[in-house]
């Protein structure tokens, strides 16, 4: 079983915020063979929300081209200190995380 | 070893995890998986019902020269327009092709960053819409180990 984590983390400056994202998610194509040379079957992440204080101001749609634990950045104007800001996702597989964190 | 009490707590709440889904998140727009499943740039622009792009100047794409290893590379991207609404990331000699496609609300400021794989040396591509209108550049990415098959 996988132990799928969101590290996320929003910096406000003059411009609004920095957000940074580091999900844990295999990214499997569909290509790679294991050990034993068995294709590991495809599971991949195919959308991201980001929201502020419930107002969605990013979608992100992906494919399996997205690298493996991968790393997002945005650039949202108007946050400010202490507002929620929201990443969920969901992956081909049917399953899903999210998390909030306050901006800072 | 796990516990058949244990086992059944773990089972019971990945069942609920799976009817409830994340409460208060809702998805927006439909993700196209023909664009998504499309085996060559081409496809892509066609499933997603563009012009294949020509190159303007007002979109800066970092990524290094050179990738040693294809299962990593960092690309940021910035779009120098106003009212920019989606971004697409291609990596042209990739199995699949579209890497993002990503839809910008008016508070997302024209930049983004992620970590993608190559599958060999390509160019990425950016596609921009700003205002209703395409503008695209791209850059090599020369690769020393690939990125899909190995690990």
């Amino acid at each position: 079983m996988i132990n799928y984590v969101i590290r996320l983390r929003a910096s406000v400056d003059e411009q609004g915020a920095l957000i940074k994202a580091l999900l844990t998610h295999p990214m499997e194509s569909g290509f790679r063979k294991n050990a034993a040379g068995e294709v590991a079957p495809a599971h991949f992440i195919t959308e991201i929300s980001l929201r502020i204080n419930g107002e969605e101001v990013t979608t992100l749609r992906t494919g399996s081209g997205i690298a493996t634990d991968p790393l997002f950045g945005w650039r949202i104007a108007g946050v400010k200190r202490g507002d929620t800001v929201t990443l969920a996702w969901r992956d081909n597989l049917g399953n899903s995380q999210a998390k909030d964190t306050n901006a800072q | 070893m796990i516990e058949r009490r244990e086992f059944l707590a773990y089972a019971g709440a990945a069942l609920l995890a799976r009817f409830l889904g994340n409460p208060g998140v809702t998805w927006g727009a439909e993700r196209n998986a023909n664009a998504f499943n499309a085996r060559n740039p081409e496809s892509v622009y066609a499933a997603l019902g563009l012009e294949p792009p020509t190159e303007t100047g007002s979109i800066v794409i970092v990524a290094p020269d050179v990738a040693e290893n294809g299962a990593q590379v960092p690309v940021e991207v910035h779009v120098r327009l106003a009212r920019v609404q989606r971004i697409l990331l291609i990596g042209e000699r990739n199995p699949y092709p579209l890497l993002a496609d990503i839809s910008l609300g008016e508070r997302s400021e024209p930049w983004f960053e992620v970590k993608v794989k190559l599958a060999e040396s390509s160019r990425i591509r950016v596609i921009a819409q700003a205002d209703g209108r395409l503008h695209s550049a791209s850059r090599p990415v020369k690769v020393i180990v690939g990125g899909c098959l190995a690990g």
